[in-house]
């Protein structure tokens, strides 16, 4: 789900973020994007949905499956992994390159952009780059999870025991509003990845819009803490709408920036533990910001 | 049914610091002082003002003076809303090197970074008057090392002639980040206009790419935008020495 940030409303920005998530019978896929909104990355918010369109529809591939459950070592499966990264990056460049052609950058669109970007554009080189984006993507199966990022924004899975992590490794690249991102010309190496064949209990992914709220990632479990609880006392649907109903408050008050969130739940494990999520079953943690 | 998220959420607005580091050596003593601290304390309300004004991001104001040695006059960066100006005085030497040393070490997620995940690259405003008595060198580039102060606005105010206007270029890495004012009425203006202009950049938000269109884009070139707006509106003054 997704909602336009506060800040955006006042200044009358359009949201920049996007998110989609399906289910199909063998796997569940989510995916948040986050288009950088500088002026510069003036077409990022189709960045952002071309960017969650092109992971989706790899990851509905039908040999995905087989074809990363097969890989016995971790050598094939970081190559599989990077293979699976290539084509979701080939896929965005190609939707970018489509709308390019179908509407090409209006004067309009170039004048308020900075000399240097608008001296690059004007020569045709690295326009993808006006529609760059974050992008956090996870796909959960039968018998693995694997979650992709490039950017900023956090993956936070929560074990059955109850335990919360951010299995993906952070970037040191990314630092204050500075990200990388899916227009650069390394994209492909800067993508992080997970893949684990112990399936956690539940996996949430964030912009940053939702990070930024929080002072610590101990704040930031709380508050997904409180998703579950609501997965727990209502019912799927009551859970996701309490959720989405809340998002524009907490960009008021936090952020002010556009707000993403997906979630994969096994909601009957969770339904039926209900006190493993709580707090007071956690041992003290070590609080860790990037 | 209630939501279940109201009133159990525990938000933290995003912040930006605002760093005045003052240079409190005996040469500041009289006219520049007493100019600098009226300056100061008139110009914080219209911060608060910017702060409670503004959607991405809250002020917080941090204060360090230097001369013989070094004093942070906030323990931590402190609200806005909240702060109000102690009225500084000069004496003793001017050990910028030591001061380099105490915002390195604040400049960190473990001290005065530490509050919020989403804060903004702070802004820092260096004010002196004179030539550093300690070996600054070695301090100065361990700072700029720093990946906070890297990403800050960093403006300096080079306080008559006597101020070595080459070493706050160093601090700010940019000639045109450096501001010489030769009379009270000039310190006066640019304190307000830095203050101001600093903290409006600083604290709006904006989206940036690694490696996509113009990494060099950033707040301290729009910093330095603004700062020869206003040299091409009011150019330097005269240099009569009024102090």
């Amino acid at each position: 789900m997704t909602v336009i940030g506060a800040s955006h409303i006042k200044r009358g920005t359009v949201c920049q973020d996007f998110s989609l998530s399906c289910e199909l019978p063998d796997r569940r896929i989510s995916v948040v994007c986050d288009g950088h909104g500088g002026a510069d990355y003036f077409r990022s918010d189709r960045g952002s949905r071309f960017a969650a369109e092109a992971f989706t529809e790899c990851m509905k591939d039908p040999d995905v499956i087989s074809v990363l459950s097969a890989a016995a070592t971790q050598k094939q499966q970081s190559g599989r992994i990077e293979q699976l990264i290539k084509s979701i990056i080939a896929r965005w460049n190609k939707l970018v390159e489509w709308d390019i052609k179908e509407h090409p950058f209006s004067e309009d669109e170039l004048s308020g952009i900075s000399g240097k970007a608008q001296r690059r554009y004007e020569t045709g080189e690295r326009l993808q780059s006006a529609y760059g984006t974050t992008l956090i993507g996870v796909i959960l199966t039968e018998n693995f999870w694997l979650g992709l990022q490039i950017g900023d924004g956090k993956c936070v899975a929560v074990s059955k025991d109850g335990e919360f992590s951010q299995p993906i490794p952070w970037d040191e690249q990314c630092f204050l509003n500075v990200t990388t991102s899916i227009c650069d010309e390394n994209a492909a190496k800067e993508f992080r990845f997970c893949f684990e064949r112990t399936l956690p209990s539940a996996v949430f992914i964030g912009s940053d819009g939702i990070d930024d709220c929080f002072a610590t990632d101990e704040r930031l479990y709380d508050f997904y803490r409180l998703t579950l609880r609501s997965f727990v006392q209502t019912n799927d649907q009551t859970a996701v709408s309490q959720l989405k109903d809340y998002l524009p408050t907490l960009s008021e008050r936090g952020s002010g920036d556009d707000m993403s969130v997906g979630i994969i739940v096994n909601t009957d494990f969770v339904r039926q533990n209900p006190t493993a999520f709580e707090k007071s079953q956690q041992a003290p943690q070590n609080e860790v910001t990037p | 049914m209630a939501n279940i998220y109201e009133g159990a959420v525990e938000v933290s607005r995003r912040t930006m610091t605002l760093f005045f580091m003052v240079d409190a050596s005996g040469s500041m003593d009289g006219a520049k002082m007493g100019t600098l601290n009226s300056a100061i304390e008139e110009v914080i309300p219209e911060i608060r003002k910017i702060s409670a004004e503004n959607a991405d991001a809250a002020i917080k104001i941090a204060v360090l003076e230097f001369s013989s040695g070094t004093r942070w006059i906030t323990p931590a960066p402190m609200d806005a809303e909240d702060f109000t100006w102690s009225f500084l005085t000069a004496d003793g030497l001017t050990e910028f090197g030591a001061a380099c040393k105490q915002l390195n070490e604040k400049l960190s997620r473990k001290a005065f970074m530490s509050d919020v995940a989403g804060s903004f690259a702070p802004a820092i405003f260096l004010l002196s008057d004179g030539e550093p008595t300690d070996e600054y060198i070695g301090e100065l580039s361990k700072l700029k090392e720093n990946n906070w102060f890297k990403k800050a606005i960093k403006v300096a105010v080079a306080i008559g002639d006597d101020a070595n206007r080459d070493v706050l270029a160093q601090f700010t890495d940019n000639k045109e980040a450096v501001l010489t004012v030769h009379t009270p009425e000039a310190l006066t203006k640019m304190i307000r206009f830095v203050s101001v202009t600093a903290s409006q950049i600083g604290s709006k938000s904006s989206g940036v790419g690694k490696g996509g269109v113009d990494e060099a884009a950033n707040k301290q070139d729009e910093m330095i935008d603004k700062i020869n707006e206003v040299k091409a509106a009011e150019p330097d003054d005269d240099g009569d020495l009024e102090w």
